[in-house]
């Protein structure tokens, strides 16, 4: 009993509607990622489910509840700041119990639930240390332990890896799935980054100017843009967009070939080689058109090539509204499952 | 070599007008000056009559009541001013600046305005008291009102620049440390007492030394409103070397006062290098 719920949900800074008209659900259990630019609505989003926010219109619920009015304490979340929000002055240890002792949780069910927190989010040997000396991962972390310890059903996640590099985004998103996965959370995350609503989410929310933009599994906003928006959102790089009559044209990098005869002419302009693939950046007609190839590319800057894409590959979107024309349906149906 | 002439002009400042006067002072404690300019050493002779003088004891203990009366009231005064105009809401310029007021009047004025509000029958106090049929009252007259009257006046002054201190420190917390603690389900008194007043501790210490500073370096305000009277019942340590020095002409008595001094504030300052600072959370 933990599914939220957001029926049609605004919320106005002033004039403007950071988040309009919203609707969306998160299934019990899953992982909803919120995804888009910096200023689409996505973290105002999440603090109103959050309750630290109160919205203009509509209604929020948890697990069948309507929390629309209720304080974030009486809603029975935790939640992951981007800055994580630890309390500087406090040990790892009193930063991850510091919600059982606000609801009094006898000390000897409070260090029981500390062991078992600790251990699973990896903190052992760390639990006196101050915040300042830990590193950002490990900061991260108690994070993390502060926000499952409370043993609620739903966590909200406010781009939690943004402050942390490469290596350590990929171990956490890893580790975060698998927590959510085996705690059973309903986790409603927030990222501006598509490798991670890809990997991590069961459905994808992707926002825009405060409005949904599509509401999706990863798979179907990979394989089914709804608009000319998403196409460009997701993939790196994102889908080629050719303007044709009144249509745009998508066709994604690794559908294009570099073909001997026929298709369209084009001229190089930068190969960038990645190691299991290249990506090799054209231009036809003016419009920049990208390819991706498997191994290290032959292609050099300036070589004048052909290319050519399966009809089946194509997505057509209108030019003026950017919404998909469903002529393809049945062509990229056919791909997905193949 | 370089590090010592990088540090050279701060060090002679401190040298010529700081440690060298210390240690004029109370190597001046222990001789008297004859009239012939002579110096003349006298050992402790200065420390035992200081022991034996009731005017040194009475300002000791009048400065003792002036420092508690003052200090916690300003500082939990300037804390409750800082977490109301840190808040957002209309007229909150207005308000810092009436708080912070006080601090930018000269100390000469504001001892007037107070002297007004404190004179018998026609001042603004008695005044009032006048509109409820009270007779007038002497504030600053009667021994047993007039530490409170300074202490009130004193309170008003501080507080308002204290609240600055507190405003400047509350601004650097992070408001997600006060959302975090809403999402555990924290209250608002808890969410004071357990992360905003500990993460307060540096400032509330600054604070604290300043209070105690001030509270012994108190002199203009006695002399334009009291003198120290009536019957030495307002005289406070720093006014009492004032007078010896300045009025009684006696140097060698007033350097044997302002050792005492010196001892007590360097024991603020132990407390808050040597003990306090270890037990404070700095950021």
């Amino acid at each position: 009993m933990s599914a939220i719920t957001l029926d049609h949900v605004s919320k106005n800074w002033g004039p403007m509607r950071a988040v309009d008209d919203v609707s969306l659900t998160a299934e019990e259990g899953s992982l909803l990622v919120l995804l888009g630019p910096s200023g689409c609505g996505k973290s105002t989003t999440l603090r109103l489910i959050a309750g630290l926010e109160q919205l203009d219109g509509g209604t929020i619920t948890i697990g069948g509840t309507d929390v629309t009015h209720l304080t974030p304490a009486q809603r029975k979340i935790s939640m992951v700041f981007q800055s994580y929000a630890l309390f500087p002055h406090l040990s790892v240890a009193e930063n991850i119990v510091f919600g059982l002792r606000v609801r009094r949780v006898s000390r000897v069910e409070r260090d029981e639930r500390l062991r078992r927190v600790a251990e699973i989010v990896g903190l052992g040997q760390l639990l006196e240390r101050k915040p300042s000396q830990l590193s950002g991962g490990q900061r991260q972390r108690v994070a993390l332990g502060r926000a499952i310890i409370a043993e609620a059903r739903v966590c909200l996640m406010d781009e939690p890896l943004s402050n942390l590099d490469a290596k350590l985004r990929h171990e956490m998103r890893t580790e975060i799935r698998a927590l959510q996965q085996r705690l059973g959370i309903t986790m409603v995350y927030v990222t501006h980054d598509q490798t991670e609503a890809m990997t991590m989410a069961d459905r994808v929310v992707l926002m825009r100017d405060g409005r949904v933009e599509q509401n999706g599994t990863p798979e179907e906003l990979y394989n089914r843009p709804a608009t000319a928006f998403t196409a460009r959102f997701i993939g790196t790089p994102p889908m080629n967009l050719i303007p044709r009559d009144d249509r745009l044209i998508g066709v994604r990098p690794e559908h294009v070939r570099i073909v001997s005869q026929d298709g369209h002419a084009a001229r190089v302009k930068t190969v960038e080689h990645l190691g299991a693939d290249s990506i090799i950046l054209c231009e036809v007609e003016g419009q920049p058109v990208s390819v991706r190839q498997d191994g290290f590319s032959k292609a050099h800057p300036g070589d004048d090539v052909r290319l050519a894409w399966d009809a089946a590959h194509e997505h057509q979107f209108d030019q003026k509204s950017g919404r998909r024309l469903d002529s393809a349906v049945d062509d990229t149906r056919r791909v997905a499952s193949g | 070599m370089n590090a010592w002439l990088l540090l050279l002009p701060a060090a002679v400042l401190l040298i010529a007008f700081t440690h060298f006067p210390i240690l004029a002072t109370i190597r001046h404690s222990f001789f008297i000056t004859r009239r012939t300019g002579a110096e003349v050493f006298v050992g402790l002779d200065s420390y035992h009559s200081m022991a034996a003088d009731p005017i040194f004891w009475r300002a000791l203990v009048n400065n003792f009541w002036f420092a508690l009366g003052t200090i916690p009231t300003s500082i939990a005064l300037a804390l409750l001013m800082a977490m109301w105009v840190n808040r957002n809401m209309r007229g909150r310029g207005f308000l810092r600046l009436a708080f912070f007021m006080p601090t930018v009047l000269p100390m000469i004025a504001v001892a007037n305005i107070w002297l007004f509000f404190y004179t018998p029958d026609y001042g603004l106090l008695d005044q009032l008291r006048g509109l409820f049929g009270l007779a007038g009252w002497n504030w600053l007259g009667d021994p047993g009102t007039v530490m409170g009257c300074l202490i009130v006046m004193v309170v008003w002054k501080e507080a308002g620049f204290f609240m600055i201190f507190y405003l400047a420190a509350l601004q650097q917390l992070s408001p997600d440390l006060e959302e975090a603690a809403a999402v555990e389900g924290a209250g608002r008194w808890y969410t004071f007492r357990r992360i905003t007043f500990p993460l307060l501790m540096p400032t509330t210490l600054f604070v604290a030394i300043n209070a105690v500073i001030n509270s012994f370096k108190l002199v203009d305000h006695l002399v334009i409103m009291t003198k120290g009277g009536p019957n030495n019942a307002s005289t406070l340590l720093l006014y009492y070397i004032y007078e010896v020095a300045f009025v009684f002409q006696d140097s060698a008595y007033a350097a044997t006062l302002t050792v005492v001094l010196l001892v007590l504030l360097s024991g603020v300052a132990l407390v808050k290098f040597g003990y306090l600072d270890r037990r404070i959370h700095y950021q």
